[in-house]
């Protein structure tokens, strides 16, 4: 079978929990049963909408939406598209649901409110609340920076990844960081290549993983011109000339 | 008795045979859907050699006629699995395992596919065959029904009926393709330039990234293969009896011999004076061949010569 390659994948530069693509997924348990409505935005638009159950009856742990399949708004009404009223998905109140996007350039973000037309709204993916995780994993190594846009939060990930890393990918553990408004702990973090980074939210916040510029373009980058200033001696007195 | 008797020596026949020998081409491609992965080949071979015999009991053996494969390659077509990154824990389990896991995103589309092509021509197989000699009369398809011997000869082409003679194999053996023992190092390498192909609008790292999940090529190679431990064994068993290619060899030089290039071709009838300007005064211009028509031509040999025996008129 032909298969076309995901080139977007090594090509991501930055990861944002207000902005999901793939590499990243926001989680957030909902814990009130009943029947929840979402709308998924992108550049500020509606692309799609989705519903589901939180139902105590159901022993279903993890319930993930794909963002960038969902059918559009347009499309609910009358519609026998899976994931609507027909055919709810289902999560325990104890259980999370787990917001990605499968595919594409990324963008999403997703409000989610209580089912019915005065119902609350409960969840908001650009402003992620204490119990919220945020998930990524990076593929290139380079050197990253990590921000809370909704605070002065600031660090660093590291990524790396050599021929002795590559035997431990399928063993590599996932590494935690704790997300206040002004600060990450730790705020400096070590990871390979495609090892998952998990931010545990615990004041408001908005995560964005940026990567730096590469150590390779910074060698290779053209050197401004140097100006350079140079004093000029002071001019020399004129001898008269006695044969004039 | 026979009317008119030809006879010619082994040495005679030898070179009669080296002709047809050296006029043989065999070339042929096919596939096959084997579940978990699809093979070809493309071959090419002519032949060389061979000891021929004459035998006493109106038999010919040709032995060690050697194969030469001009081209023989095979092709592996393999579905490698996904390569996904992804999938790890995010909220661990307090009784063990994991509650809430991160979904997988795969490299590729879909499962992608990768063929490897392994040359392996450039070795050298036999067969050795037993024949009668027989002869055929062959009226060509072109020749329109009730069209004279004179009209045939001057027809472009012509269209002369005639007497062929043909060996028809009663044996034949072909010796299994034996591969070299360097095969293995082959399809290692034509695996690694197989992926390394796929992989390659992407950046070195990423490349380094994708090999480490892979891990070993050639061992995923063998198992999506099921190949055990003798490669070379594997690929002999692939060639000789999966594609059935010592049939397919065997049937085609049969059919090659007894039907398609005769020994040898007689023109029926027969010229014994070629066409000549009139030594006359007056028409025609020209005097027709003189031809005589061969009735009941038969072989048959011994272990000096070969035989033709046919009446005439």
């Amino acid at each position: 079978m032909n298969a076309t390659l995901n080139r977007h994948l090594f090509t991501m530069a930055a990861f944002d929990s207000g902005s999901l693509g793939m590499l990243t997924s926001v989680i957030h348990q909902f814990q009130k049963p009943g029947r929840y409505e979402g709308v998924i935005r992108r550049q500020g638009a509606s692309v799609g909408s989705f519903t589901f159950e939180v139902a105590e009856s159901s022993s279903n742990m993890q319930l993930e939406i794909d963002l960038a399949r969902a059918p559009a708004p347009q499309k609910m009404e009358g519609c026998e598209c899976a994931g609507t009223e027909k055919t709810p998905q289902i999560v325990s109140p104890k259980g999370y649901v787990l917001f990605f996007a499968s595919s594409g350039t990324g963008g999403y973000s997703v409000v989610v409110g209580e089912g019915g037309e005065k119902g609350a709204k409960v969840f908001d993916s650009e402003r992620l609340e204490n119990g919220d995780l945020f998930a990524l994993s990076l593929l290139e190594p380079t050197r990253y920076s990590m921000v809370n846009q909704h605070g002065k939060a600031k660090g660093t990930i590291n990524v790396t990844f050599n021929r002795d890393d590559g035997r431990r990918l399928k063993n590599l553990e996932t590494q935690y960081v704790e997300v206040r408004r002004d600060a990450f702990q730790p705020s400096q973090v070590q990871v390979i290549s495609t090892q998952g980074v998990v931010f545990r939210v615990r004041e408001l916040a908005r995560i964005v993983v940026k990567k730096t510029e590469s150590k390779e373009k910074r060698e290779g980058e053209e050197r401004p011109p140097i100006r350079v200033i140079r004093q000029l001696p002071p001019p020399e007195k004129k001898k008269q000339n006695s044969n004039r | 008795m026979a009317h008119l008797t030809i006879a010619a020596s082994e040495a005679t026949f030898v070179k009669l045979f080296n002709a047809i020998r050296d006029n043989f081409q065999f070339a042929k491609s096919d596939s096959v859907d084997f579940g978990p992965f699809r093979a070809g080949y493309d071959i090419k071979f002519h032949l060389e050699n061979g000891d021929i015999d004459l035998r006493a009991d109106n038999t010919v053996l040709v032995d060690e006629l050697d194969i030469k494969w001009d081209k023989l390659d095979l092709s592996l077509g393999i579905d490698i699995p996904e390569i996904c990154v992804g999938g790890f824990c995010i909220i661990p389990n307090p009784f063990g395992g994991c509650l809430v896991r991160a979904p997988r995103v795969c490299i590729f589309s879909a499962d992608p596919d990768i063929t490897l092509t392994l040359p392996l021509g450039g070795i050298t197989s036999e067969l050795s065959l037993a024949a009668s000699l027989v002869t055929k009369y062959f009226i060509d398809p072109a020749r329109p029904v009730g069209m004279n011997d004179w009209d045939a000869q001057d027809a472009v082409p012509p269209l002369n009926n005639k007497w062929q003679l043909f060996l028809d194999p009663q044996w034949l053996d072909v010796d299994p393709i034996d591969v070299a023992d360097t095969v293995g190092d082959l399809l290692e390498a034509a695996a690694n330039a197989a992926v390394d192909n796929l992989l390659g609008f992407l950046p070195g790292w990423a490349r380094d990234i994708i090999k480490a999940i892979i891990g070993s090529v050639i061992g995923l190679i063998r198992r999506i293969l099921d190949i055990p431990d003798d490669i070379q064994e594997w690929v002999s068993d692939l060639l000789n009896v999966s594609f059935g290619l010592l049939d397919i060899i065997a049937q085609f030089v049969s059919d090659y011999f007894a039907a398609k290039m005769p020994l040898h071709e007689i023109e029926d009838p027969y010229p014994i004076l070629e066409a000549a300007s009139n030594p006359n005064p007056g028409p025609p211009p020209m005097l027709v061949p003189v031809k005589i028509p061969i009735r009941d031509l038969t072989v048959f040999n011994d272990d000096v010569e070969m035989v033709l025996e046919a009446n005439v008129g």
